[in-house]
């Protein structure tokens, strides 16, 4: 059986609250066969020295630069050579070069996700893949969430549901286009009233869903992995940053960002990988400009195969 | 494909969820009294009710007031969607629902203006509303007084209204004309000349649209719908309506002459002014005064707001209002309070971080003074007040907050003390408000609130006082007030708030 390359790499995507982990393995085209374990520990950071109010970007000396750094263990499980589960849990912490708000630090939200080889197909030239993720996030630590841009995340559990069509040619060049669409739940705040295109008298805010996607392509092969790729994300809902008012949760936060990754099967080790990634943030509504880079180890192996022999 | 839909369909029910939120609206209620002698009550601005003349409206047979019924008839025989929207948005207590009005506009105005680009800060024009920074600013200070204004007026106005309801007692039209149905509660043996609903409408649309200039147009769709609801409701007919706006517009013109000339025009300063506060405060021994710690430096927020003029006090009072000076920078008892900021933790959610950011109210809400707006509301409703008396616990409490809003900077103003970042860069909070930091302006609006709720529905006092305790406390653990700030702060609300008290007990209305 050909054995599929296994991967990870995370995606560190940055609202104006920091960090939304997007683990990469529910979203890209590879796989894990049966019984096989990944994991991971990525380390990340980013940074914005200017952002989007609304449409207008700007910079705000009361913030001076903006930077997140997270720490995000994972873990990666084949349950059979069709359905990989995954999990990972960051831990944030934020801060600005100015101004006298506070920063804040803990762990984020539990993310599960279960992946799906719905079709292989085999050709002369190479392999089409189509993959369906379904997956769940849950905030876990005692963090708080409306307190933009220092919040280390938006609090609000969400679903999500993912298609993932993946091509390999027979050249170990691979293209990979994927789209999904995450609901997220209202979230209870300390605050007892805002104003959201009106005065709201609630400590109940909205959240606005997020329909994303992304297109990779890129060279694979036992030895290395490298891409290119462009990712946009959308809030369907949420209202615009007003003019030098503070960033909240039921803003619509809107990005596109680019960047490359790779990954190096460590020579001698079998299925220790180290990997890196960076992103610029090119366009974006109530989000920050930022740039993000990230680095990482994992390990694949497999605990059931001696005895399943 | 099968799973592709399967997957779709059951993404497209969870998104059922709603992204609405529950809101808290005040309940529907209906008055339990009359206040039959309302009209005799002491007034803010008028000398008494009598300053403005009602002449008596139309006989009951008259075919005048016949004539104004068959038009209530005639617009009950066609009422729209529109109509009864309406009618049902108007149904309950307007002097509330104008009061949520007044919130919200603060809410839109309570931004800060960014800087210009050479460093310096533009300030909003009352003659120029619709440029960039928009007036207002409706900031505590502006949002104090704005609430103040437009609830005297209401009051004055009411008292009038009341005057004549019971010298008159017109019946409404839907009780003296059986072809005339009531969309709406009716309280019992309330007379409908003049129409409190106009006078309210009428008082709100002139005072709302000084305070907030850009957004007359939307004030005036409201007043009218006010007053134009009450007709097809049967509550009131065309002169009830008249008599109504009449008083509200002589209550208006002395409210409004007051406005124009109570010195808040000049309350920003100019840099002479900022310049000679700060040496006043080194003059006095302040060896530290206040500096801005924005980027760039803000000018402080509204630097001589304490000389606008005061409500229920004399400024003499204010002077001897004004506390003693605070803990010196570096004595022992000021160290020890830099020492309890620094111990509160502020990176996760804790107790101290919620009572910090529920009693925050900062930057676009509509404000402390506005908070414990919303606090007084759902008393009131909860006590079925009148529109007489709702008038009267809005009055009496708004006057209280806008008194203590001028004698919390006149406070500033004079000792122009550093907040506990410009001593410890290391201080870090939920937002540091850009003025001193002796006495805290949550402490005391709390202070002066609570005391007058805590006078007009006594069985409640004990809680009126934790929650202004609570929200004193709630600026320490924000990490932008050292505990004297907030302790004198709160025992000078109390003691400005007393001084509406004292209104309040004189007023005859108990």
């Amino acid at each position: 059986m050909k054995r599929i390359t296994k991967t990870t790499a995370i995606i560190l995507f940055l609202v104006l609250a920091g960090f939304i982990a997007n683990a990469q393995m529910p979203a890209d085209g590879f796989t894990m066969s049966k019984g096989e374990i990944c994991l991971v520990t990525d380390y990340g950071q980013s940074s914005w020295k200017e952002y989007w109010e609304g449409t207008r970007l700007r910079e705000n000396l009361n913030l001076g630069t903006f930077t997140s750094k997270m720490i995000m263990p994972m873990a990666g499980y084949g349950l059979s050579n069709k359905l990989n589960l995954f999990a990972g849990l960051p831990y944030i912490s934020t801060s600005s070069s100015a101004g006298q708000m506070t920063g804040m630090k803990g762990w984020q939200d539990l993310s599960v996700a279960a992946k799906y080889n719905l079709v292989k197909k085999k050709k002369e030239h190479g392999t089409f893949y189509t993959f369906l993720t379904a997956g769940f996030s849950l905030p876990v630590g005692n963090y708080v969430p409306d307190f933009l841009p220092y919040s280390i995340g938006l609090g609000a559990k969400a679903l999500t549901g993912r298609v993932v069509v993946h091509y390999e040619h027979k050249s170990h060049f691979f293209a990979t286009a994927q789209t999904g669409y995450t609901f997220k739940s209202n979230i209870t705040t300390d605050r007892q009233s805002y104003y959201n295109e009106g005065q709201v008298n609630s400590n109940e805010m909205p959240v606005p869903d997020v329909w994303d996607g992304a297109l990779r392509v890129g060279y694979n092969n036992k030895r290395f992995r490298a891409d290119i790729h462009y990712n946009w994300s959308t809030s369907t809902t949420g209202s615009d940053i007003r003019q030098n008012d503070m960033p909240y949760p039921f803003n619509k936060m809107d990005a596109q960002w680019v960047g490359f990754s790779g990954l190096l099967w460590i020579p001698g080790v079998k299925g220790l990988a180290v990997h890196a990634m960076v992103d610029q943030v090119i366009a974006g509504r109530n989000v920050g400009k930022a740039f993000s880079w990230g680095t990482g180890v994992q390990y694949v192996f497999n605990p059931f195969k001696k005895s399943a022999q | 494909m099968k799973n592709i839909a399967l997957i779709i369909i059951t993404l497209i029910i969870v998104s059922s969820c709603s992204k609405d939120v529950d809101q808290r609206a005040v309940p529907e209620f209906e008055p339990v009294s009359l206040d039959s002698l309302g009209g005799t009550w002491k007034t803010v601005h008028l000398a008494s009710s009598a300053d403005i003349p009602v002449s008596a409206p139309e006989a009951p047979g008259s075919p005048a007031y016949k004539a104004e019924l068959d038009q209530i008839v005639a617009l009950q025989q066609s009422i729209s969607p529109e109509d009864s929207r309406i009618i049902n948005t108007w149904k309950n207590s307007g002097v509330i629902k104008w009061n949520e009005v007044a919130r919200e506009l603060v809410s839109v105005y309570n931004i800060p203006p960014e800087a210009n680009a050479d460093g310096t800060y533009p300030a909003p024009s009352a003659a120029n509303p619709g440029a960039y920074p928009k007036f207002p600013f409706a900031n505590p200070p502006y949002a104090s007084r704005a609430y103040a204004y437009l609830h005297t007026a209401m009051y004055d106005a009411l008292v009038t209204v009341w005057k004549y309801k019971f010298q008159y007692k017109r019946l409404s039209p839907a009780v003296s004309d059986s072809r005339i149905k009531a969309l709406e509660p009716q309280q019992d043996g309330m007379p409908s000349y003049p129409s409190e609903d106009a006078a309210v409408a009428q008082v709100a649309y002139r005072m709302l649209k000084v305070l907030f200039p850009n957004d007359t147009v939307m004030l005036a769709q409201m007043a009218a719908d006010q007053k134009k609801a009450k007709m097809l409701s049967g509550a009131a007919t065309a002169s009830d309506i008249a008599a109504g706006e009449l008083i509200a517009n002589a209550v208006a013109e002395k409210a409004l002459a007051r406005l124009r000339t109570d010195g808040m025009g000049t309350a920003g300063g100019n840099p002479t002014i900022w310049a000679q506060i700060e040496q006043d405060a080194v003059n006095r021994g302040n060896t530290t005064p206040w500096k801005s710690m924005e980027t760039p430096a803000r000018p402080m927020m509204l630097p001589v707001f304490g000389n606008v003029k005061l409500w229920q006090i004399s400024s003499t009072q204010r002077d001897s209002l004004r506390p003693e000076a605070p803990p010196a920078v570096g004595s022992e008892k000021f160290n020890k309070e830099l020492a309890e900021l620094k111990s509160i933790k502020r990176d996760q959610n804790s107790k101290e971080w919620q009572i910090a950011l529920y009693w925050a109210d900062g930057v676009g809400t509509y404000t402390p003074p506005g908070h414990w707006n919303e606090i007084a509301a759902h008393k009131i409703a909860a006590e079925k007040l009148n529109e007489l008396r709702t008038a009267r616990v809005f009055s009496l409490m708004n006057m209280a907050t806008a008194d203590a809003a001028i004698c919390c900077w006149d406070t500033k103003r004079y000792y122009y003390t550093a907040r506990p970042t410009q001593i410890d860069e290391s201080i870090k909070t939920i937002g540091l408000p850009n003025f001193p930091s002796y006495t805290s302006g949550h402490s005391t609006f709390s202070g002066a609130a609570a005391t007058v709720l805590g006078y007009i529905f006594p069985s409640d006092k004990p809680k009126f006082d934790a929650m202004a305790l609570e929200a004193s406390n709630s600026r320490i653990y924000g990490g932008i007030h050292y505990r004297a700030d907030c302790e004198v702060g709160l025992r000078c609300g109390n003691a400005i708030g007393s001084f509406s008290v004292k209104f309040g007990q004189k007023d005859g209305s108990n």
